[in-house]
């Protein structure tokens, strides 16, 4: 008989902080420069060189680790992880074991009763190592520019239960970091990266199996296929009566499996201790209560708000709020004096829609709140035809294009002349005579193909009422 | 007790290759851990550990998130073992 | 004016004076040193990087700004050796150890940049133990460093190249690094004075790191004098260093004149229960007696955890060098040997890099900090630290200052570390709590064994307490005398009795060129 097991899935996400220097010296951290000239002496780990904390990184460490209810410790020091790698300039990496800036948390994920806390084991700083590259020839180059880049490590518990879990977490932690600034959390890119944990724990009982750490997933669909894959490894594992191995495996998405980095002989001894250079940091009462008080409106606020303020329904509020920019251009187009709720079905709909097939992120809308209301305007006057505002919106969605300008250059506008209209429906008519017969024989799915084909001869820019308001006035 | 397992995962982890005569390094290895080890004889029971003598004056010390350059990217490469052109080349990583 | 001889008699301070009042060029004073470079260098092997082309281009240069005014102070003008461990820009950095051979740091340690805006130029880089480990100045790849007293003994270590630049005229003051007794201990084998500050006043950056929570750079001169205007030019709070204390201005000049009156000086009974030579006892007590006729409270003490102090010194040095050690890996800057693959490249260049003790220190870190080994052993060392800073808090309520010797023999023959490596350690037993609890520390000339050899006594006191140190050495030395007349001073054993210090030449003038060709030894 197959045993029952529970998936128990824990995740460590590196978050890298949106901070114009390093976090132990004052390189920049801005991207795409060319390799090795956002360097220094401190971060390429040169001899006699010494660290010096960022304190900007310190505050926005705070300011998460708030936001997920995380007790902030008054104490903090820096330890080394000692490793030999040649994108760790110093063989050990400055990071927190002993006393991490901020613990036990919690974040919620999910909706009405199946909402459910997920714990926060720790946040802490740490630096990010060079990027390692492979020349024409399979030769390796290091670029340190990316070397010593503030990152902040979120460590959950094992608390999540699924790939719904995993990318719901994530996804809830992506929205907090990206209301605080914090970062701009991009999979893609690398400002976020995670590893999972995944183990099997057999129905009923208490104890967890033996856990794997999974790498390289670099998108929500390959977090997903990779929780997938290792369930089902380690199912087939414990059910052949074999034992699963403590190890790191590396997600390949291209195949859709995952390869054993290391085995457990080979178990790295970091030798962990209190890094000498940097003095133990204080942080006061006071300095977290103005961390708490700067704080941003976050997304738990602004979604009940959103509902109050502008009548909003639930769903409509917490899908504007799960990016900081897309909630930000509701509520700066709203106050242009358009409806609330008409501004709130464009992004609903044709703005996710975008988003998703431009694989934009929120961030990167350019439609400006003012173009954006004068584009309802327009369509709630009758001016343009809704799918007309469609394409506007999408011209304007990348690259801001005024919609009054856009609609003349392109002679957009809705036809009024009644003149024009008849004659087109006229021929309409004349060209598809089945249909009209159809019609008259009581089918009314033919005037909405009359209709349409109408709208097409109008190229859009007739009103589909007047346009079936004539009809029937030719048919009737 | 230190042992020659003892003294090969120490030399990994430090990324030093022993001599095939490992001998006098065993011992010399086995004379520091036993001096090291003196310490056996100390009350040590409630003592915190000691990490910055100076953990009472020292303020914290931060750094504002200004930019700075300290260095170009010759300079930066100038003592490179090995260069390739913008990056230093390291041997091969898998 | 003497001549050449006379110039390198001066102290730096004298020498800034007269180079101030235009008595004496700057680059008439360089060539002095070049001079006796050129006599002696070879078989004494103090410098590991010497640029005699650019120091005369400096002392050209600063003899302009002196005139005209741009560049001022005591030091202004003066040639200065650097500890090969701290970085100048432009000029290579060895650390005496062949991983760095060729390494050319782009930036300069800020104690540098502070020694050259107070208007010193530095001519070379001196010969230390690879890396600050050791007490010789043996284990060096650019081999070994002589003691100028006696040429077949050791300068002592790890700055004896400094030292016996010092020492032997090679330059007028140098700069070194304490991080056991680095500094004392050479200074004290030398005949001369070595200060290692309160931990936290001298920047680190640029100081190439041994033990991070104990390394200090200071000064080694030829008098207490010079060693409070080098003191007051390189000690700065430095934003790059996090470990840089914002200090009170020392006052160390006015200290000078102070005297001990009313100072309470603690003797700790169980530094002389060790393997102390007999004349430095000697010495040292002579030393307390005439503190006390001085007016100083001289009172013996039980200090306790001596035995404990090298131990726990080693554990956390050794601890701290195996992570600061680990970016030598051929990578980025300095050797690179080849090996089959990353790892064994990393393996081969750190072997064959690294010289014998270093490879001993880092694999002993290496094992204190590892799974299992943790709390047994380096958190074990770092309690044990915590009581002998306790210990000695305790004991500055009582006592401004504690006196004792600096090293429990004078300098050793060349060539007698045995194969025992902790034998060595042994001798730093009255160094290393100075770097353990951070309190500063000097040694000063005391007196010379049977066969002539300096006998250093070592002067410690609370942190942030120099003034006090500065107000017993200058005490000291005005009755003793300085460097000049150590070198001219009867030996302990042509003494009769202890007591009587106006044989020891106190505030005679200068001594004649034969006087000092006699007491410098063979040329």
């Amino acid at each position: 008989m197959k045993k029952e097991y529970e998936t128990v899935i824990g995740v460590e996400v590196h978050v890298e902080l949106a901070t114009q220097t390093k976090i132990f010296c004052g390189c920049s951290t801005a991207f795409g420069a060319p390799p090795n000239t956002q360097v220094c002496p401190v971060c390429l780990g040169m001899p006699g060189t010494l660290p010096k904390l960022n304190h900007r990184a310190t505050e926005l460490a705070m300011a998460v680790g708030l936001a997920l209810h995380c007790e902030v410790s008054r104490t903090t020091r820096f330890d080394r992880k000692n490793y030999f790698y040649p994108d760790n300039p110093q063989n050990y990496q400055i990071s927190q074991l002993y006393s991490p800036i901020c613990k036990n948390g919690w974040l919620e994920i999910g909706e009405g009763q199946r909402k459910k806390q997920i714990r926060i084991h720790e946040l802490h700083l740490e630096e990010d190592a060079g990027k390692l590259l492979h020349g024409d020839a399979g030769e390796t180059l290091v670029d340190y520019n990316r070397a010593g880049v503030p990152l902040i490590e979120i460590v959950s518990e094992p608390d999540l239960r699924s790939s719904e879990d995993a990318i719901a977490f994530i996804s809830q932690l992506r929205t907090i970091i990206g209301y605080l600034g914090a970062s701009d959390c991009k999979l893609q890119e690398g400002s976020m990266r995670v590893d999972v944990n995944l183990s099997l724990r057999e129905a009923g009982k208490e104890c967890l199996g033996t856990r794997t750490e999974m790498k390289n997933l670099n998108s929500f669909r390959a977090i997903t296929r990779a929780i997938s894959a290792e369930k089902e490894r380690q199912q087939a594992l414990l059910d052949a009566g074999e034992e699963v191995i403590q190890e790191t495996r590396r997600w390949d998405d291209a195949k859709g499996c995952s390869v054993s980095m290391r085995s457990k002989e080979d178990a790295r001894d970091y030798r962990y201790f209190p890094d000498p250079d940097l003095p133990p940091v204080h942080i006061s009462e006071a300095w977290i209560q103005k961390v708490r008080d700067s704080q941003p409106e976050l997304r738990e606020e602004k979604q009940k708000r959103f509902v109050q303020e502008y009548g909003l329904p639930e769903y409509d509020a917490t899908l504007l709020t799960e990016s900081v920019h897309l909630a930000r251009l509701f509520e700066l187009t709203a106050a242009q004096g358009v409806q609330p709720k008409k501004v709130s079905n464009w992004l609903m709909g044709e703005g996710l829609r975008l988003l998703r097939e431009k694989e934009m992120d929120p961030e990167d809308i350019r439609l400006s709140p003012g173009h954006f209301a004068a584009l309802i305007r327009m369509n709630e006057d009758k001016k343009i035809t809704n799918a007309v505002a469609k394409q506007v919106f999408e011209a304007a969605f990348e690259e801001n294009v005024d919609p009054q300008e856009y609609v003349e250059a392109h002679g957009l506008l809705t036809v009024q002349d009644e003149g024009l209209l008849r004659k087109t429906v006229q021929k309409v008519i004349e060209e598809n005579l089945k249909s009209v017969e159809d019609y008259r024989k009581g089918k009314d799915k033919a005037l909405g193909y009359l209709v349409g084909q109408t709208m097409k001869a109008m190229k859009g820019q007739a009103e589909a009422l007047t346009v079936t308001a004539l009809l029937k006035e030719f048919l009737d | 007790m230190v042992n020659e397992k003892v003294l090969e995962r120490v030399s990994r982890l430090a990324e030093l290759e022993l001599p095939k005569e490992r001998d006098q390094v065993l011992r010399d290895f086995q004379r520091l851990v036993d001096f090291a080890g003196m310490l056996e004889g100390l009350q040590l029971g409630g003592v915190e550990p000691l990490y910055q003598v100076n953990e009472e004056q020292a303020g914290n010390a931060f750094r504002e998130d200004l930019v700075t350059q300290d260095l170009d990217r010759e300079e930066a490469l100038e003592n490179a073992p090995k260069r390739r052109g913008e990056f230093f080349e390291v041997p091969k990583t898998f | 004016m003497d001549g050449e001889m006379g110039i390198l008699e001066l102290t730096a301070v004298e020498l800034g004076k007269k180079i101030k009042f235009g008595e004496v060029g700057v680059e008439e004073a360089l060539e002095a040193v070049i001079e006796r470079i050129q006599e002696r260098e070879e078989s004494l092997h103090c410098y590991v990087t010497l640029d005699l082309e650019g120091a005369r281009a400096k002392a050209r240069l600063l003899q302009k700004k002196l005139l005209n005014g741009e560049v001022s102070g005591p030091l202004a003008g003066v040639p200065f050796a650097v500890k090969d461990n701290l970085c100048t820009k432009g000029m290579r950095t060895t650390c005496g150890s062949k991983i760095l051979k060729n390494f050319v740091p782009p930036y300069d340690a800020t104690v540098v940049r502070n020694l050259e805006s107070a208007g010193a130029f530095i001519l070379g880089k001196t010969n230390l133990d690879e890396f600050g480990m050791g007490n010789t100045t043996e284990r060096s790849f650019a081999g070994a460093t002589r003691n100028p007293w006696d040429e077949e003994r050791s300068a002592g270590g790890s700055s004896g190249g400094s030292a016996a630049a010092v020492a032997s005229g090679e330059c007028f003051a140098a700069l070194g690094t304490d991080t056991g007794g680095s500094i004392r201990q050479p200074a004290a084998h030398c005949g001369l004075v070595g200060l290692k500050p309160t931990y936290g006043t001298v920047s680190r950056y640029g100081l190439i790191a041994y033990c991070s929570s104990m390394d200090q750079a200071g000064p080694i001169t030829k008098d207490v004098r010079d060693c409070a205007a080098v003191m007051e030019a390189i000690a700065s709070y430095d934003e790059k260093d996090a470990t840089s204390l914002r200090r009170e201005p020392l006052h160390l000049q006015s200290a000078l004149t102070e005297g001990v009156s009313g100072l309470k000086i603690g003797i700790p009974k169980d530094y002389f229960e060790e393997k102390l030579q007999p004349e430095v006892e000697h010495a040292v007590r002579a030393a307390m007696k005439e503190l006390e006729a001085q007016g100083a409270i001289v009172e013996e003490f039980e200090l306790g955890l001596v035995r404990y102090a090298v131990p726990t010194y080693y554990t956390i040095a050794c601890a701290e060098a195996s992570s600061n050690l680990e970016r030598y890996d051929g990578m980025k800057y300095g050797l690179r040997e080849a090996g089959t693959g990353l790892h064994d490249t990393y393996r081969q260049t750190r072997a064959k890099g690294f010289g014998e003790e270093v490879k001993r220190r880092i694999l002993l870190g290496t094992f204190a900090l590892s799974e299992g080994y943790y709390e047994q052993y380096y958190l074990k060392a770092m309690k044990a630290r915590r009581l002998i800073k306790n210990r000695f808090d305790e004991v500055f309520q009582t006592y401004d200052l504690l006196l004792g010797p600096a090293a429990p023999t004078t300098a050793p023959q060349l060539g007698s570390v045995g194969d025992d490596p902790v034998q060595a350690y042994l001798a730093d037993v009255y160094t290393v709590p100075a770097n353990l609890a951070g309190i500063p520390a000097m040694s000063l000339p005391c007196g010379r064994d049977a066969q002539g050899m300096p006998i250093g006594l070592q002067l410690m006191a609370d942190r942030f307490q120099e003034r006090t140190i500065f107000r017993a050495a200058a005490t000291w030395e005005q009755v003793f005398g300085g460097f000049r007349q150590l070198r001219g001073s009867r030996r302990i054993d042509e003494l009769g009795q202890l007591g009587g210090f106006g044989q020891f030449g106190g505030t005679r003038q200068h001594e004649s060129k034969a006087r000092w060709e006699e007491g410098m030894g063979q040329a």
